[in-house]
């Protein structure tokens, strides 16, 4: 499609004599351009499945369209043109790709230290095909990457959509790489009070500061429009005393020529000094312009509401600390990790800050650190506390690590959170969370055609991805997965 | 089927914490005592309809049929009743200090003298369905001592031990291996232990485990990390006819040929939510070729249900749901040597029951009641102790 | 690769998926064998090569691995047609003929029948000689650890890992895989970098005493080295797995075949006792050193006697052998650095000439000690590296020892280099072994594919040898030094079928294998 227009133009500016044969070439050529292009434009039919639309609701026996990337038609009775490839899967069942919260999948580097520039779709290794086809193995089309830094903040975090050989299109690979500022208070587990304040106060600190630089900019904005309206006066002033001065003495011209443009006084002020000074005009001195902070901006966005504020926490009083200085900067903010949430449940409620659980299942003994509180029915608690939960599978703890998302959240229901809420987590409501709603996590027309075909229903023993599309690419086949078989 | 359980649950818990508070506390030998759920757990992994468990002095008298009259009814509308679960390779109450580090062949320590029955891990791990579990010595010596098989409650509700004449523990984990002390190196571990079976065949007195071991009468359980450990493991049982269950999941699909029909069984795991594929793939093929395959739960270091979890990552990978619910049950009893006391709904016996809202394998699925020996020890919403830490 | 190669040696599995590629092969020529006369020229069925054809091989493939008696190709006959043979046992066969039935050479000569029903592999001009033996190899069997499989371990169970060492442990993990030390060059200084400079697969012996001929290499071998493959890949189908030079009396060695199913791996489990002169077991045990219980290593004491100079190295080695004579005697032990006990019988058994006995020397000076001990307690021996071996060649030949010598190098590298005894080596110290009339084998140790065993032959014929006697040093004489003479290393009848197909002849530069036969099976296949 994109390499027609520069063939037509070819035409155009060909010469008239061997127009037939140049045609049929250029005819040609654009046939092998758009070759490929056919297969995404041919509509593909996944029929006969049990739908799990991802907003709550189940289609029997449904059938979903998807063509161009884009899904076309959903429901019981949906349309299918001839010429579609036509994918019988009854007995399966077809979810929306999973949104994967809160996940380090393939991400190789983390900033250097207090960055809020930091991108982490930079950090993000798109062609770690192996980690993406795990993650693809699970159901997972697309995770939220943090730029995450051990404390303090950490920048922008991304949301991208996993494809094993991505194209060149930035657009299908990432949704927004600005998904959110990131940041962390005692993730590494808290060592004790001091640390706690020390944690806190540095980040309120980052945000005081910001919002000084705003300050400091609109002084310096009203300074300098104060500077130039008194140059303009002036000038006006020293006009009038010059014509004043002319009529008195019109003898003096070569001297009031001079004193006529501000300008001049930058240019010489060697000469200029001892004159202004006897002149007695300091005041009129430029204001100077504040150092320019990418940083500062970052989080200023923050503040206005136009970027949200993911904070990993996990000890309640570092919990607690972060809802402050959330409230303080009228930050709109989400917790992440949170093993102590369920512990601070009322107050998240209260102030809506949803969490995103991804840390990995606390083991029985006791771990000094940041999982302490942790315990399985914490999602549970803080549902019928109110508070919006979201899953995440967190930092993956080696490079091998899927991403299990479909379990995660079933243990959660085994642990009591709502199983009828549980798909929708991973689905619909965390494209909500990540500000991606309008693009995927539903089977709905329109959407991206983000699906995965399940053997049964996700949470269920044994259920297995069979395929996923991307983009209404197909990237996993489950008979072509040679490394997900003992053979 | 398994889907239809679970929806139930949410009703069954409700009902039940009503209904269930007074008879947890009666811990009396009642003659009958019926568990009656919608579906148990047969002796095969499958999942069969009318579960009713009729159990006599902390015995199952009676699987399935119909409910006697005269008897005491545990209701379950809904529920599944599996076998208590087993994890064979746990230091529950011992944590952190399952290793003689003096030297490397400690055939006479005995891992029932760690046991710390007062320690709040057990009632974790009772909450979670495990009734039993092996308390073992770790993979710090070639010969680690004797496993002791003990319960996370008794029929009083504490916790006892059920045999302390479990299996031998071995291991050639490179953490076997230390710089001063013999031996530092695989040859010398392997070379090692052939001269220790050679000398306990020798001396074949009645008290020494090794004698009984390297005659092939006690079971080793062998920790065995690489495809190269289980090659080495199978030599020595080629030339002493041991009796061996290895411990191993990473080289599986190298290996499990040769494994097939060598040993006892092969513990797997521990498998959890970050497990690898390779890892999680390994029980499957173990059981492609036959060998009964246990799940490790790993407990304490690992959640509560991480013997559950295992079982879900590893039907994810290919191993079949039944062979999934015995490796978590009948499998491990087997390995230890306990196969016809426990690990089975099965008549005669003992009346170790969790009662699931569903499906065991599917993590959706909670536990509503547990029994040791016929007696409820443990009902959710009685104590704060749910979950993974009381 | 080496996951085929295991394939397709898995008897009754030979049919799956790794299996097919060799069959695919031997399939496709049986077809077209019983068309043609004579000796064909290779290009000629690789020119006409008609989609029919492809087809019908095609189905032959697939008929071929369902069927279970295609499957197996251990008792199906195999007929390989080739350029020339070199038998090594005999003179070199133009337009030769190899049978091979149930692993063995059946036959082979120029004008044999060709047994019915035999599948025949064409190779047009290639050259077929024996597959080649490294009696002296130093193989890298490192083995993976399994952190992920700690059941019973009382580790931290802390999954809360921070992405810096996540990251870490990601590259670190790279590095080992490619082979490089991570953390920075080690420093050759200290006794820390003297230990970190030899990788870790080369210091698997036992350190638990310096005196351990109780131990065997094979219990430490890993059979699933990736290291296996590229031997075999390298056309080495046999090797003597030596253990490495960090005791004065080491392990046992063990006879391995690179590839084939995993039953029939090892030849050999208990090979020679290697011994080891010069400053090596002083040198390369060092980090063994320290006093039990403490964590870092400290100067030799009366704790941790051990030889810590040449003369340290000859005393050790001359305790053990002497403290074992008056133990056959019947007589009491006496001294501080006694052999452990069950080293003793070993050593008897060394002494008796029942097992035999190995040495590894590198200077002139060594190599004298290894003689006058071995005079001294009337030990035959092989020698093993032997860098200077041209230094000595009037006193070997007097003592009759053969040599195993290698590799062949300009200068020095790895843990040889910071040894200081290798650096006056010659490039034509074969070709005066040879014209000294002492039997020599020639051996790569840790070196591969273009410095690898066959390589060091050509080094060998490019310094003055001939190419039959380079050839003989890397099959015939190592199998007769191995104790395996006429069943391996030769292409004579009854001898194992273990042979390579070369492309050219052996020693040319752009020599490599077009096939590698092991125990009749084909287990490469370019």
């Amino acid at each position: 499609m994109t390499n027609s227009p520069s063939c037509v133009s070819a035409v155009s500016q060909s010469s008239g004599r061997n127009r037939i044969p140049l045609l049929l070439q250029v005819l040609g050529c654009w046939l092998v351009a758009v070759s490929p292009l056919l297969a995404q434009v041919r509509p593909v039919a996944i029929q006969e499945a049990t739908i799990l639309t991802g907003d709550g609701r189940t289609i029997e026996r449904g059938t979903v369209v998807f063509q161009g990337g884009k899904i076309s038609a959903v429901g019981r009775k949906a349309e299918v043109s001839f010429m579609a490839k036509k994918i019988q899967a009854a007995g399966k069942y077809v979810t929306p790709g999973l949104i994967d919260a809160h996940s380090t999948l393939a991400l190789r580097f983390a900033p250097a230290g207090d960055q809020a520039t930091a991108k982490a779709v930079d950090g993000f290794d798109r062609y770690a095909e192996d980690e993406i086809r795990a993650a693809l193995r699970e159901g997972v089309t697309a995770i939220y990457v943090p730029s995450r830094s051990a404390s303090g903040i950490g920048g922008l975090g991304a949301v991208i959509r996993l494809q094993p050989r991505p194209g060149d299109d930035w657009e299908e690979f990432v949704l927004t790489d600005e998904a959110a500022l990131c940041a962390a208070v005692g993730a590494q587990g808290s060592q004790g009070p001091l640390a706690r304040v020390k944690a806190a106060e540095a980040l309120r600190q980052r945000f005081r500061a910001a919002k000084e630089y705003r300050q400091a900019w609109e002084d310096y904005e009203e300074d300098l429009e104060e500077y130039e309206k008194k140059l303009v006066e002036r000038a006006k002033k020293k006009a009038q005393e010059k014509k004043a001065e002319e009529k008195k003495q019109p003898s003096k011209k070569g001297t009031g020529g001079k004193k006529n443009a501000p300008s001049r006084d930058r240019q010489k002020p060697d000469q200029d000094k001892p004159r202004k000074k006897d002149e007695k005009k300091e005041e009129l001195k430029k204001p100077t312009e504040p150092k320019k902070d990418r940083n500062a901006e970052v989080l200023l966005r923050v503040i206005d509401g136009e970027l949200r504020l993911r904070v990993e926490a996990h000890h309640p009083a570092d919990i607690l600390n972060v809802l402050q200085i959330a409230e303080e900067f009228n930050a709109a903010l989400i917790l992440e990790g949170a093993t102590g949430a369920h512990l601070v449940a009322d107050r998240l409620a209260e102030l809506e800050v949803p969490v995103v659980l991804s840390a990995p299942p606390a083991p029985v003994v006791y771990v000094p650190g940041a999982g302490r509180h942790a315990r399985p029915d914490a999602a549970a608690i803080l549902r019928e506390a109110g508070v919006d939960v979201y899953f995440g599978s967190g930092v993956l703890p080696s490079p091998t690590a899927p991403p299990q998302l479909a379990l995660r959240v079933a243990r959660a229901v085994g642990h009591g959170f709502d199983a009828d809420a549980a798909l929708e987590t991973i689905t619909f409501k965390a494209a909500g969370l990540l500000g991606v709603e309008k693009e995927i996590g539903r089977v709905k027309r329109g959407l991206r055609a983000d699906l995965v075909i399940w053997s049964d229903h996700p949470f269920a023993p044994g259920a297995t991805v069979e395929r996923v599309f991307v983009g209404g690419r197909e990237v996993y086949h489950a008979d072509s997965d040679k490394e997900g078989r003992d053979e | 089927m398994n889907c239809s359980l679970v929806g139930h649950s949410k009703v069954l818990v409700g009902l039940l914490a009503a209904a269930l508070l007074p008879a947890v506390t009666g811990a009396q030998t009642s003659a009958g005592r019926v568990v009656h759920a919608a579906a148990y757990v047969g002796a095969d992994g499958k999942i069969h309809t009318g579960g009713v468990v009729v159990v006599e002095n902390g015995v199952i008298t009676q699987v399935a049929g119909d409910v006697p009259s005269d008897a005491r009814v545990d209701a379950y509308p809904g529920g599944v009743v599996c076998p208590g679960l087993i994890d064979c390779a746990a230091s529950l109450g011992a944590y952190g200090n399952l290793s003689e580090r003096q030297n490397a062949i400690q055939p006479r320590v005995n891992a029932r003298d760690a046991f710390d029955r007062f320690s709040r891990q057990l009632r974790a791990a009772l909450a979670a369905g495990v009734t039993t579990f092996a308390l073992a010595p770790d993979d710090q010596n070639l010969v680690g001592g004797r496993i002791a098989v003990c319960q996370t409650a008794g029929p009083d509700g504490k916790p006892r031990i059920l045999t302390e004449a479990g299996p031998l523990k071995l291991s050639i984990a490179p953490e076997s291996f230390k710089q001063d002390r013999e031996p530092t190196s695989r040859a010398g571990a392997i070379g090692l232990l052939r001269e220790t079976i050679e000398a306990a065949r020798r001396d074949a007195s009645e008290d020494n485990p090794l004698a009984a071991f390297a005659a092939g009468r006690l079971t080793g359980i062998f920790t065995t990390p690489s495809g190269a450990d289980v090659l080495a493991a199978l030599r020595l049982k080629a030339d002493y006819g041991l009796r061996l269950v290895l411990v191993h999941t990473r080289d599986a699909r190298l290996v499990a040929e040769q494994v097939a029909g060598q040993v006892t069984g092969v513990i797997v795991g521990p498998l959890d939510l970050a497990t690898g594929r390779r890892e999680a793939l390994a029980a499957g093929v173990f059981e492609r070729h036959a060998v009964p395959v246990a799940l490790a739960g790993g407990l304490p270091a690992r959640p509560a249900d991480s013997l559950r979890i295992a079982a879900a990552v590893a039907a994810r990978a290919g191993l079949t749901p039944e062979a999934a619910r015995r490796a978590i049950t009948a499998v491990p009893a087997d390995l230890l040597g306990m196969g016809d006391r426990i690990g089975k709904i099965q008549k005669g016996h003992q009346a170790d029951l969790v009662v699931f809202s569903g499906d065991p394998l599917d993590l959706r699925s909670r536990v509503l009641a547990v029994y040791v020996a016929g007696q409820r020890v443990y009902v959710p919403g009685l104590k704060a102790s749910e979950g993974d830490r009381p | 690769m080496i996951a085929a190669a295991l394939d397709s040696g898995r008897g009754s599995t030979a049919g799956g998926t790794g299996g097919l590629p060799a069959s695919a092969l031997l399939v496709r020529e049986s077809l077209l064998a019983p068309t043609r006369t004579g000796i064909p020229s290779r290009r000629v069925p690789r020119a006409a090569c008609p989609p029919v054809r492809i087809a019908v091989a095609l189905m032959l493939v697939l008929s071929a691995a369902t069927s279970p008696a295609a499957a197996d190709d251990t008792d199906q006959v195999i007929v390989l047609k080739a350029g020339r043979v070199y038998t090594v046992s005999g003179a070199p066969i133009d337009g030769g003929i190899v049978i091979v039935r149930a692993g063995r050479i059946e036959a082979v000569g120029r004008d044999l029948q060709v047994p019915e029903q035999a599948r025949v592999i064409e190779l047009a001009d290639a050259v077929i000689t024996p597959g080649l033996i490294d009696a002296c190899c130093a193989v890298n069997f490192e083995i993976p650890q399994a952190a992920s499989s700690r059941v019973y371990s009382a580790a931290q169970p802390s999954f809360w890992h921070t992405l810096a060492e996540l990251q870490q442990r990601r590259y670190g993990d790279e590095d080992r895989a490619s082979g490089t030390e991570s953390g920075g060059p080690p420093s050759f200084t200290t006794p820390e970098g003297l230990a970190a400079a030899s990788p870790p697969n080369l210091t698997w012996a036992e350190h638990a005493s310096e005196v351990t001929p109780h131990r065997l290499v094979s219990d430490s071998l890993n059979l699933f080295s990736n290291d296996f493959a590229r031997l075999m890949k390298g056309g080495v189908t046999t090797v003597y797995v030596s253990p490495d030079s960090a005791s004065v009396i080491g392990s046992r060695g063990t006879v391995v075949k690179t590839a084939g199913p995993l039953s029939g791996r090892v030849v050999r489990r208990a090979g020679a006792v290697k011994a080891t002169m010069g400053s090596d077991p002083s040198r390369r045990g060092r980090r063994n050193r320290r006093p039990p219980g403490r964590g870092r290593p400290v100067p030799p004491s009366f704790h941790t006697r051990r030889p810590t100079t040449r003369m340290g190295v000859e005393w050790v080695f001359r305790k053990a052998f002497y403290d074992a004579q008056r133990a056959r005697d019947g007589l009491e032990l006496h001294g501080a650095d006694m052999p452990p006990r069950q080293a003793l019988p070993v050593l008897q058994q060394v002494l008796d000439g029942e097992i035999p006995l190995r040495i590894q020397a590198r200077m002139q000076h060594d190599i004298f000690t290894a003689l006058r001990l071995a005079a001294e307690f009337k030990l035959k021996f092989v020698l093993e590296e032997a860098t200077e071996a041209y230094r000595c060649l009037p006193q070997l030949k007097a003592a009759d020892v053969p040599v195993i010598f290698g590799p062949i190098y300009m200068a020095p590298t790895g843990y040889r280099r910071y040894s200081g005894e290798a650096n006056r080596p010659r490039l034509n110290t074969p070709k005066q072994l040879a014209d000294a009339g002492i039997e020599f084998a020639l051996t790569a140790q840790e070196l591969r594919d273009e410095e690898g065993l066959l390589r060091q032959g050509m080094y060998a014929v490019r310094h003055g040898l001939s190419a039959e006697e380079a050839l003989r040093a890397i099959t015939a004489t190592p199998a007769s030094l191995l104790g395996l003479s006429g069943k391996l290393g030769v292409v004579a009848p009854g001898a194992a079928a273990d042979l390579v197909v070369w492309n050219t002849e052996p020693f040319d530069a752009t020599s490599r294998p077009l096939l590698v036969m092991i125990d009749g099976r084909v287990v490469y296949e370019e």
